[in-house]
C-alpha cells in the first residue's frame, strides 16, 4: 500500500557508533500482525520491508522483531522448533536478510527475539529426547523421576500450568518447563547444549543481525535449594555468549535481556559490562502508571533510587507497553491490587500476574496521558521501546485468548482489514479492531498521517527531538527538589566528548490532571536559561543573584515540559 | 564599630515580630494591636565576626508581661545600611533596627536571611560544613529556623533553647540506636554552654510534606467528584505507610526507654478535666465525665506506656524515597519539657495522627468555595476520605505492632484523639482562633456523638 507520508531528509545510513543503542528509539514489530502482502492472513517479512518507508518516518532506530522461527505457535512463535528457519508464513531465511540489509540502507538496525531457555516440545532436538534415556540427546533438556524437585520454584503462567512439571509418557519421565508445558526447558549443564545455541547466534549475527532480545534469560540453570533464577551459571553463560559475540563480529552487536526482575538481581545482567548491554526495567513501568493513578511522583522516584548504577557502556531498555500482559510480578501484594481495581476492572483483562491491555484503553483513551507517558518513556534513564500500535494509540480485544488482546494486526487504512491484508476476514490470524472507539476505521495510520494534530505527528516530533539531543540517552540522571508532590522534575546532563562542553536538560511532568505550580531548586543551573525544547520558547532566567530563589513555573493538566538549560556561560563539568 | 550592648534595645520589638517567641503569641497580639511587654537580657554573647557584614551570636533569657518565658538563640547580622541590602527585601520583621557607628549608619537583622552570614555561621556551629556554597532558608517553624547547605544538608537552629538535653536532639538519637530509621540521621549535634543549640542531618530534596502530599489527595478527590477509592490521588497506601512506620517508631521507643504504666482512672480524669477546662458549649463537666466512665469500663486498669512523639501530624512526616520519616521529635511546643517526656500510652500518638487526618479534610474543605459545598459532594467527600485513610492508618499500625487484645482499640484510640483535640484547641485559641472551631466540633462529636 501507499502511504502518503510528509516529505523530510532521508536519514543518513548506518554509523559507526559502537554505542548505538544507548540513544536508539527501539521499535517492537509483531511479524505476525504488521503487514500481509501475499494475502494469507498472516503478517510476514516482506511485509516489513514493504512499510520501511513509514517507519523511517517515524524516526525509529532499530526494529525489535517478535520470534520469526518456525513454531507450532502455540506461544506466538516463543516455541521454538527450529533455530535455522523462518516460519513459512513469515518468509524464508533470504526474506529476512533482505529485510535487514534494507533497514541498514536506510540507517535502521534490526535484533530479534532469541528464545534460549527452551523449545517447543515440536524441536526435533525435544522429539529425539523424549524417546529415551539413552538417545544422543537424552541429556538435552531437564528430566526428573518425579515432579517434587524445586518444588518452591514460582510458576509464570499460574493461569493455565499447575505445576513446572509434566508427565512424559513415552520417556516415562518428567520434564522441567518455566513456562508452558509444551515448552520444555533445555539443560545447559550439557556443554552441547551451549555450543548448539552459540552456533545459533553465530548464524544470526552472520547474516547482519544487530543483536538480540534474550528471552526469559534469568532461568536458564537449575540448582537445588534455589528459585532457579538469577544463577551465578546462568550468568558466566550470558558472558560466554557476550565474549564470542565480541570476539567473532566485533562491538556494535547488542544483547538486550528480558530479566523481570528487581533492579538489584537485574543489574547482574550487566555483569562489569561484560554480559548483556542491556536490561528491560520492568518495575518502573506499573509504577508509571501508578504515580499518575495516585497523582504523585514517589512510586516513580522509589524505584529509581532502588535502581543501583550500571556499568558504562550499558543502557536501561524502557517500555510502556509490549507483546505480554502489564506484568505486575514486580510490585508489592496491596500495589497489585491497586493496579488491578484501577486497571482492570472487567476480570477478562487479567493475565496471569498482569493486565493484557494496550496503552490507550489503561489509560482511558486520556491523550494527554499518553503524551506525558511517553515524554517520561523518552526522557528517564534509558533507551525507548515502542511497541507497534501504539504510536496511533491502538485499543485492545481482551476477549481474545493469553495474550492475543494486544497483539491484533496493525491498522494501516480505513479499508478492508484495516489496510493490513487482502485476505477474506476469516483467513485473518486475528480479527482487526473494529470497535467504534479504536477500531480501524476510526484510528488507523493513514488518517493519523492525514491529521496534522494526531498524536502520531505528536510522536514522530518528540522522537525527532530526542534524536536531536543524545544527552536523554547518555546523561546522567538528578532529581530536582519540588515541594509539589504531584510534579516530578529532573536533569538530564552529559559533557560531550567532542569539545568538553555540558548539556543539560530539564524535564518537569506533572502527575496530576489537575493544573499545578512547581518551584524548582536549580541552584546548579544559576544563570542559565532555560530554552523549551518543542518550541524553542526562551523561559525567564534562573535567578543568578538570589540562589536561595527557586525557579517558578506551571503545568497543565498531566502537562509536562522539557527544556535546554542554556548557561549565561559553558557550564562546568 | 557597633558594639554587641548597642543592640539590646531592640531586642524586645525583635522578638515580639518573631514566629518563633512565645510560640507566636506576641506576634498574634502586636498584629491585633495589643500592647505587649517583652523583656530580654542577654546571658551569652559571642562576636563571630568582626567588619562587615559582622555577625553576632547570643542566648537571651526573656519575659512576657513580666512572665519568664524561656531563653533563645538569635544571631545578628550587621551592614551598613546603604546599599540597602536585597535579601532584606520582604523580610522587615527580620531587621532589629538601625544603629549609628564609625560615622555611618548600620542594620541589625537576624544573620539567617543573609546568604553569607548564614555560611559563616554554619561553619561555626558544625565541624565538617566549612566551603559551603549556598545556602538556601526554609519557611521558619515555630520552636526553630531550618536552613538548607548546599543542597546536601539541613540544618535547624533551635530558636527556644533549654539547659540540657534537647528532646529534639536526644528522642531521635536514641531511637536510630535502637533501630528505628525512619528519621533523618543527625549527622552532627552543635552542643554549646550545656545547650543543644543545633542539629546537621540530610537533605532530602525529593522529599515532600506529609501535608502537601494529604491536601493534594483531597484537591483530587474534590475535582473528580468521585469515591475516594476510585478517584485519583488517592492517600491510603501511604496512610498505612504511616500506621506502620508508627509502630515501628512505638517499638524501638520500647526498647529504647522501657514499658511504663498508668492508672486508666487518672488518666481519663486527666484528660476529662483538661476538655472542662476549655469551657466549650454541650461539653459540661457532667457529660465530659460521663464520656470518660464509660471509656474506662472498656479499658484495663492499669494501661501501658510508652515515650511516645507527642506532637505527631502530617506537618510533622516527610514522603521520601526511602519511605516516611519524622521530621522532628520536639513534642507539643505548649508543653514543659518534662511533660513532653511523660511517658503516654502508643495510642495517643495514633489518636494525633487521627486527629491530623481530620484537620486537614477540614482545612481543605475550608478552601473550597459556597456552592461546592451546598450541593454535599464535598462534605461527604471529605468525610469519606478521612474514614478511608484512618482505617488504612490504623491497619497499617497494627502490622507493625501487636496491639494488646484486652484493650478496645476503638476506645482506646478514641481517648487518644479526645486528648489531641483539647490540647488543639488551647492551641489554636492562642496562636490561630479562626480555626479552634475544628478541634471544637471534634470534640464535641467524640464526646457527645
Amino acid at each position: 500500500m501507499t502511504l502518503s507520508l510528509p516529505a523530510r531528509n532521508p536519514r543518513p545510513p548506518l554509523d559507526d557508533d559502537a554505542e548505538w543503542y544507548r540513544k536508539a528509539v527501539f521499535y517492537e514489530v509483531l511479524v505476525r500482525g504488521f503487514a500481509d502482502l501475499n494475502g494469507d492472513g498472516t503478517g510476514e517479512l516482506r511485509g516489513i520491508i514493504d512499510r520501511l518507508d513509514y517507519l523511517e518516518w517515524l524516526g525509529v532506530d532499530c526494529l525489535w522483531l517478535l520470534p520469526f522461527y518456525d513454531s507450532p505457535l502455540r506461544d506466538g512463535g516463543y516455541d521454538i522448533a527450529d533455530f535455522f528457519t523462518v516460519l513459512p508464513e513469515y518468509g524464508t531465511v533470504d526474506d529476512a536478510a533482505e529485510l535487514i540489509s534494507t533497514c541498514h540502507e536506510r540507517g535502521i538496525r534490526v535484533i530479534a527475539d532469541l528464545v534460549i531457555n527452551h523449545t517447543s516440545d515440536a524441536h526435533p532436538w525435544f522429539v529425539e529426547s523424549r524417546q529415551d534415556a539413552t538417545n544422543p540427546k537424552a541429556d538435552w533438556y531437564v528430566w526428573g523421576d518425579d515432579d517434587q524437585r524445586w518444588a518452591d520454584v514460582p510458576i509464570v503462567f499460574s493461569d493455565t500450568e499447575p505445576s513446572n512439571w509434566t508427565w512424559d509418557a513415552q520417556r516415562g519421565q518428567y520434564y522441567w518447563h518455566r513456562f508452558f508445558h509444551h515448552q520444555p526447558d533445555l539443560n545447559y549443564d550439557n556443554p552441547e547444549v551451549a555450543e548448539a545455541m552459540m552456533d545459533v547466534v553465530r548464524y544470526w549475527l552472520d547474516l547482519g543481525l544487530d543483536g538480540f532480545r534474550l528471552d526469559a534469560v534469568p532461568y536458564l540453570f537449575e540448582r537445588d535449594g534455589t528459585r532457579c533464577e538469577n544463577l551465578p551459571e546462568t550468568h558466566a553463560f550470558l558472558k560466554r555468549i557476550r565474549a564470542t559475540v565480541d570476539a567473532e563480529f566485533g562491538p556494535g552487536r547488542v544483547l538486550l535481556a528480558e530479566a523481570n526482575q528487581w533492579p538489584a538481581d537485574v543489574v547482574d545482567y550487566y555483569g562489569d559490562g561484560d554480559e548483556c548491554h542491556m536490561c528491560f526495567h520492568f518495575p518502573l513501568m506499573p509504577r508509571m502508571y501508578l504515580a499518575v493513578r495516585r497523582a504523585q511522583r514517589f512510586p516513580i522516584t522509589e524505584i529509581l533510587a532502588d535502581t543501583p548504577a550500571i556499568p558504562d557502556g550499558c543502557q536501561w531498555g524502557l517500555f510502556l507497553r509490549n507483546h505480554d500482559e502489564l506484568t505486575l510480578e514486580m510490585v508489592t501484594d496491596d500495589e497489585r491490587d491497586y493496579l488491578y481495581a484501577e486497571y482492570a476492572r472487567d476480570p477478562r483483562m487479567k493475565r496471569n500476574e498482569g493486565i493484557a491491555r494496550r496503552l490507550f484503553p489503561l489509560l482511558d483513551n486520556d491523550r494527554r496521558v499518553a503524551e506525558l507517558f511517553h515524554a517520561m518513556l523518552f526522557s528517564l534513564p534509558g533507551s525507548p521501546v515502542l511497541y507497534y500500535g501504539d504510536e496511533i494509540g491502538m485499543g485492545d480485544n481482551i476477549y481474545l485468548g493469553d495474550r492475543d488482546a494486544v497483539r491484533t494486526p496493525m491498522q494501516w487504512s480505513p479499508d478492508r482489514n484495516a489496510g493490513f491484508s487482502q485476505a477474506d476476514f476469516a483467513q485473518l490470524y486475528l480479527p482487526p479492531l473494529m470497535d467504534p472507539v479504536y477500531g480501524y476505521q476510526a484510528n488507523n495510520v493513514e488518517s493519523s498521517l492525514r491529521d496534522r494534530s494526531s498524536f502520531l505527528h505528536w510522536i514522530q516530533k518528540m522522537i525527532a527531538i530526542r534524536r536531536q539531543n543524545p544527552v536523554f540517552g547518555t546523561g546522567s540522571f538528578e532529581v530536582v527538589g519540588v515541594q509539589n508532590p504531584a510534579v516530578l522534575a529532573y536533569v538530564r546532563r552529559d559533557t560531550t566528548s567532542v569539545d568538553g562542553t555540558v548539556e543539560a536538560v530539564l524535564c518537569i511532568n506533572n502527575l496530576s490532571g489537575l493544573a499545578q505550580p512547581a518551584e524548582l531548586t536549580l541552584g546548579a543551573y544559576a544563570g542559565a536559561t532555560p530554552v523549551e525544547m518543542i518550541g524553542q520558547v526562551p523561559f525567564g532566567d534562573i535567578s543568578a543573584d538570589d540562589p536561595t530563589r527557586r525557579w517558578p513555573v506551571t503545568l497543565p493538566p498531566y502537562g509536562f515540559f522539557w527544556f535546554t538549560l542554556v548557561p549565561e556561560s559553558p557550564l562546568q563539568p | 564599630m557597633i558594639a554587641p550592648t548597642d543592640i539590646d534595645p531592640y531586642l524586645p520589638d525583635y522578638l515580639a515580630r518573631q514566629p518563633w517567641f512565645a510560640h507566636g503569641e506576641a506576634r498574634n497580639r502586636t498584629q491585633a494591636g495589643d500592647r505587649v511587654d517583652v523583656g530580654a537580657t542577654v546571658r551569652h554573647l559571642e562576636v563571630w565576626r568582626e567588619g562587615n557584614p559582622g555577625l553576632m551570636w547570643a542566648i537571651l533569657d526573656t519575659t512576657l508581661d513580666g512572665a519568664d518565658v524561656g531563653s533563645y538563640q538569635v544571631l545578628i547580622g550587621l551592614r551598613p545600611s546603604v546599599p540597602s541590602p536585597g535579601f532584606l527585601i520582604g523580610a522587615t520583621s527580620r531587621i532589629l533596627g538601625t544603629l549609628a557607628g564609625d560615622g555611618s549608619e548600620w542594620l541589625a537583622y537576624d544573620a539567617l536571611v543573609d546568604p553569607e552570614l548564614t555560611i559563616v555561621a554554619l561553619a561555626e556551629m558544625f565541624d565538617d560544613l566549612h566551603g559551603v556554597r549556598s545556602v538556601r532558608k526554609l519557611t521558619a517553624g515555630k520552636t526553630s529556623t531550618s536552613v538548607v547547605a548546599d543542597e546536601a544538608w539541613l540544618c535547624k537552629v533551635f530558636r527556644r533553647v533549654r539547659a540540657g538535653d534537647n528532646p529534639g536532639v536526644e528522642m531521635p538519637a536514641q531511637l536510630w540506636d535502637h533501630g528505628f530509621r525512619a528519621t533523618l540521621e543527625t549527622v552532627e549535634s552543635w552542643r554549646h554552654i550545656d545547650m543543644d543549640l543545633a542539629l546537621r542531618r540530610p537533605f532530602l530534596p525529593g522529599a515532600a510534606n506529609g501535608l502537601d502530599l494529604a491536601e493534594a489527595s483531597l484537591r483530587e478527590l474534590f475535582a473528580s467528584g468521585l469515591d475516594p477509592q476510585l478517584s485519583p490521588g488517592d492517600f491510603s497506601a501511604e496512610a498505612r505507610r504511616i500506621g506502620r512506620m508508627l509502630a515501628d517508631m512505638h517499638v524501638a521507643s520500647e526498647h529504647a526507654y522501657g514499658v511504663t504504666s498508668v492508672a486508666c482512672d487518672d488518666l481519663l480524669s486527666e484528660v476529662a478535666d483538661d476538655v472542662i477546662a476549655l469551657g466549650i458549649y454541650g461539653l459540661d463537666p457532667e457529660t465530659v465525665r460521663v464520656w470518660a466512665t464509660r471509656c474506662g469500663e472498656q479499658l484495663d486498669d492499669e494501661l501501658p506506656t510508652v515515650r511516645v512523639h507527642g506532637n505527631l501530624h502530617l506537618g510533622q512526616l516527610l514522603r521520601s524515597d526511602q519511605g516516611w520519616l519524622i521530621l522532628d521529635f520536639e513534642g507539643a511546643p505548649l508543653l514543659p519539657t518534662a511533660e513532653r517526656r511523660r511517658p503516654r500510652p502508643g495510642w495517643f500518638d495514633v489518636g494525633s495522627m487521627l486527629r491530623s487526618f481530620d484537620y486537614v479534610a477540614a482545612m481543605t474543605r475550608a478552601a473550597r468555595v459556597e456552592s461546592e459545598l451546598e450541593d454535599g459532594a464535598v462534605l461527604t467527600g471529605a468525610a469519606m476520605w478521612v474514614d478511608r485513610n484512618t482505617r488504612a492508618f490504623l491497619d497499617g499500625y497494627r502490622l507493625g505492632r501487636a496491639v494488646d487484645a484486652a484493650v478496645d482499640i476503638t476506645t482506646a484510640v478514641q481517648v487518644g484523639e479526645v486528648a489531641r483535640a483539647a490540647y488543639e484547641v488551647a492551641y489554636e485559641r492562642a496562636n490561630r482562633p479562626d480555626l479552634a472551631a475544628i478541634p471544637v466540633a471534634a470534640l464535641q462529636r467524640l464526646i457527645v456523638g
